[in-house]
C-alpha cells in the first residue's frame, strides 16, 4: 500500500518496513505534512491539521518509534529506487536498461560511455518536482550507451542509459 | 530529629526516600552496587557508598556492609525501603544493637508477623477473620468430609509443604473429596516429598484488599483506609487503587476492615507504617492473609487520597515523635490509581526486558505523579527488580482517575526496552475494569485476549515520516545503505529543512 504525502523528506520513494509490513512513502505525490524535530529524536508531525508527537531512536540498522498509542514499532527505511537489495532489484546478469521513473530534467551525467561502474553507483541526476534524484546502477558492469544529455528533459519510462 | 539517614535500598524507592529527607532538611546517604554507580539514587543523594558487586547477595543484602557504611558516614538511622532487608528481623535487630535507628517497626513485630502461620494465630487471637480451614494436615477422608461440611463447599485442598499450585485441588461436592484428597496428596508427595494436605474454604473470585496502618512508638495507631490490588500476575501486583471499588459500593466496609487491621496490629504493638493484606469475596466478606511490616510499593495511592506523606511520618515516628493524626481526622478525597511500569514485554509472556533507555519521557501535568529512578541513557540492569517507575494519578472520582491515567500513559514514551505501558492503555478502556468488577484472576483473563493494538493509519504515517526524516539525517546509521556522494547528501539535507 502506498500512501502519498508531500513531506519535505526529499524527492524520494522510500520503502518502509513497519514491523514487517512493507509500505512505500512517495514524496512526489500531493498531500501535506510538516515535520519538526523539536528535540533530539522527538518529532512533531502535522498531517494536515492532525498533530502527532513521535519519539525515534536508532536501533541497529532500523529505528524504534513510539507515538501516542504507547506501542513501539520497528521501522526500516530504504530507498525504493535502490535496486540492489530490494524485492524489485534487477537481475545481475545480462544488459540492464535504465529508464526514467517519472518525467524530469537531466541535471548531470555522473559517468561516461564505456565507464566501468559498481552496483549502486550513481549514474545520472534527474530533477523532478523541484527535487533531485540520483539514478543508480542496478548491477556492476560497463556503460554501453547513454541516450540523454545534461539539460535535456525526459518522459516517464524513457530509456536513459544501458549497462552491460 | 536525625541529621543523616542511610537508605538501604536502590531505584525508585531510594529516590522517594531521598526526596522526603531533603524536604525534612536531613542529609541522605545512598548505598549502591557496582551495577548502580550511574543510577538516579546515587546522583540524588548527598553522599553515596559502594557496598559491593552487582548481585544483591553481595551488596544490598549484606547487613554488615550496610551497617559499616552507616557508621563510616555517621548516619543515625537506616531506612530499608521495601524488599531487600526491609522485613528481615535480624537486620532490624542488628541496627538496634548497633544503636542505629531502624526506620520501621520493632524487630520483634517483624519476626512475629514474618511467619504466615504465626500471623494467622495472632489474627485469630485478636478476633480478626481469617480464611477458615485446618491449620494442620488431614489424612483421614472421613475427618476431612466432616471439616469440609463445616467450612462449606467449595473447599480447597492445599499441600502443607509447598505452593505454586502443586497438590492443590478445588472440591465442589462431598462426593469428590476422597478422590481429590488422594490425588492431591500423591502429587504433593512427588513435588515436596510430603503428602500432607490441608483444607481451606475456597473464596470464589477473591479480591485483594489491604489496609495501611500507621502507628507511633507511644501506642497510638490509626488506619489510612484500604487499597485494592486485585490486578496482579503470579502474585505480583501490577495496578493498585484507593478507594477499592468494593468500598465505593459498600462504604461501611472501610471501617470494618480498618478496625480488623487495627486489632491485629495492636496485638503485636505495631509501630511505624505497615500493611495488612486481606482477601475479600464479592459480597464484602473479608479474611486476613498476612502483614507486610514495611512501607508498601503502592503507598502513593494512599498518599494521594489522604494527603498524608507516609515516608515523612515514618521518619518522624522513628525519631520518637508522637503521631499527631487522630483516626477521626482522616479524610479520603477522590480516587487514586497506580500502574507499575515494568521493563518487561506483555506480548511475550512478560519476559524481562533490561537494556538501554534510548528515549525516555515521563508524563506530567495535573494529578500525575511519577515515582521513578530511571532516565534516558540509563541502562536497566538485569540484576534487580524490573520496576522502572510507578505512575500514579489522582482524580475527583474513579472515572476521572481512569481518564487521567489513560492520558498520562499516552504521554509516557519509552524506547530501547519493552514495557507494559501498552497493557495499561488498553486496561484503562476495559469495560470490566471501568466497572470495578475485579478479582485476582482478572489480569490472567484480560491477558488471554490481549493483542497489541494496531495504530491508526494516520499515526502509522506520522511514525513513518519521523523515521524517514531520521534516516535522512543519519545516512550511515540507517537502512539507506548506498554510498552517497557528498553533494547528494548535502542536497538531501537541504531539502529536509
Amino acid at each position: 500500500m502506498a500512501r502519498n504525502w508531500k513531506t519535505g523528506v526529499a524527492a524520494l520513494k522510500l520503502r518502509i518496513d513497519v514491523d514487517g509490513e512493507i509500505q512505500t512513502l512517495d514524496s512526489t505525490e500531493p498531500g501535506s505534512a510538516s515535520i519538526e524535530e523539536v528535540r533530539r529524536g522527538v518529532f512533531s508531525i502535522l498531517l494536515g491539521t492532525l498533530s502527532f508527537t513521535v519519539n525515534v531512536a536508532a536501533s541497529g540498522d532500523a529505528f524504534e518509534v513510539v507515538g501516542s498509542d504507547g506501542l513501539p514499532c520497528v521501522i526500516r527505511v530504504t530507498d525504493a529506487r535502490d535496486r540492489r537489495g530490494g524485492t524489485d532489484g534487477a537481475a545481475s546478469k545480462g544488459p540492464a536498461v535504465i529508464r526514467a521513473q517519472m518525467p524530469g530534467k537531466i541535471i548531470k551525467l555522473l559517468v561516461d560511455v564505456h565507464a566501468q561502474v559498481e552496483a549502486g553507483q550513481g549514474l545520472i541526476v534527474v530533477e523532478a518536482m523541484k527535487m533531485q534524484n540520483e539514478v543508480k546502477a542496478p548491477k556492476t558492469g560497463k556503460v554501453a550507451k547513454i541516450l540523454v544529455s545534461a539539460g535535456g528533459t525526459v518522459a516517464a519510462g524513457e530509456t536513459l542509459l544501458v549497462l552491460e | 530529629m536525625f541529621r543523616k539517614v542511610l537508605i538501604a535500598n536502590r531505584g525508585e524507592i531510594a529516590v522517594r526516600i531521598i526526596r522526603a529527607l531533603r524536604e525534612m532538611k536531613i542529609a541522605s546517604v545512598a548505598i549502591f552496587s557496582e551495577a548502580d554507580r550511574r543510577s538516579s539514587h546515587v546522583q540524588m543523594a548527598d553522599e553515596a557508598i559502594c557496598v559491593g558487586p552487582a548481585p544483591s547477595a553481595e551488596s544490598y543484602l549484606v547487613k554488615e556492609k550496610i551497617l559499616d557504611a552507616a557508621r563510616q558516614v555517621g548516619a543515625e538511622a537506616i531506612h530499608p525501603g521495601y524488599g531487600f532487608l526491609s522485613e528481615n528481623s535480624a537486620f532490624a535487630k542488628a541496627c538496634t544493637d548497633a544503636q542505629m535507628k531502624f526506620i520501621g517497626p520493632d524487630w520483634r513485630a517483624i519476626e512475629q508477623m514474618g511467619s504466615k502461620t504465626a500471623a494467622r494465630r495472632v489474627a485469630i487471637a485478636a478476633g480478626a477473620p481469617v480464611v477458615p480451614g485446618t491449620e494442620k494436615g488431614v489424612s483421614d477422608p472421613k475427618a476431612a468430609r466432616k471439616i469440609a461440611a463445616e467450612l462449606g463447599y467449595p473447599v480447597l485442598l492445599k499441600a502443607a509443604a509447598g505452593g505454586g499450585g502443586k497438590g492443590m485441588r478445588r472440591v465442589d461436592h462431598d462426593s469428590e473429596l476422597a478422590a481429590a484428597m488422594s490425588s492431591a496428596s500423591s502429587e504433593a508427595e512427588r513435588a515436596f516429598g510430603s503428602g500432607e494436605v490441608y483444607l481451606e474454604k475456597l473464596i470464589e473470585r477473591p479480591r485483594h484488599i489491604e489496609v495501611q496502618v500507621l502507628g507511633d512508638e507511644h501506642g497510638h495507631l490509626i488506619h489510612l483506609g484500604e487499597r485494592e490490588c486485585s490486578i496482579q500476575r503470579r502474585h505480583q501486583k501490577v495496578v493498585e487503587e484507593s478507594p477499592s471499588p468494593l468500598v465505593l459500593a459498600k462504604p461501611e466496609l472501610r471501617e470494618q476492615i480498618g478496625e480488623a487491621a487495627l486489632r491485629i496490629a495492636r496485638a503485636v504493638n505495631y509501630s511505624n507504617a505497615g500493611t495488612l493484606e486481606f482477601l475479600a469475596d464479592q459480597t464484602g466478606r473479608f479474611y486476613f492473609l498476612e502483614m507486610n511490616t514495611r512501607l508498601q510499593v503502592e503507598h502513593p495511592v494512599t498518599e494521594w487520597v489522604t494527603g498524608i506523606d507516609l515516608v515523612r511520618w515514618q521518619i518522624r515516628i522513628a525519631a520518637g515523635e508522637h503521631l499527631t493524626l487522630q483516626q477521626q481526622d482522616i479524610r479520603w478525597l477522590g480516587s487514586a490509581i497506580e500502574c507499575r511500569v515494568y521493563a518487561e514485554d506483555p506480548a511475550n509472556n512478560f519476559f524481562p526486558s533490561p537494556g538501554l533507555l534510548t528515549r525516555y519521557t515521563e508524563p506530567s501535568g495535573p494529578g500525575v505523579r511519577v515515582d521513578g529512578g530511571v532516565y534516558e541513557g540509563w541502562n536497566v540492569p538485569l540484576d534487580y527488580d524490573p520496576l522502572l517507575a510507578k505512575l500514579t494519578v489522582w482524580g475527583e472520582s474513579r472515572d476521572a482517575a481512569i481518564n487521567r491515567m489513560r492520558r498520562a500513559v499516552a504521554e509516557y514514551r519509552v524506547l530501547g526496552i519493552k514495557t507494559n505501558l501498552g497493557l495499561f492503555a488498553q486496561l484503562m478502556s476495559d469495560a470490566a475494569w471501568v466497572a470495578g468488577d475485579l478479582d485476582t484472576g482478572f489480569l490472567d483473563r484480560f491477558m488471554s485476549q490481549f493483542k497489541s493494538e494496531k495504530p491508526t493509519e494516520d499515526s502509522k504515517m506520522a511514525s513513518m515520516l519521523a523515521a524517514a526524516r531520521m534516516a535522512m539525517q543519519k545516512p550511515a546509521a540507517t537502512g539507506v545503505s548506498e554510498p552517497e556522494s557528498q553533494w547528494r547528501a548535502t542536497g538531501r539535507r537541504g531539502l529536509l529543512r
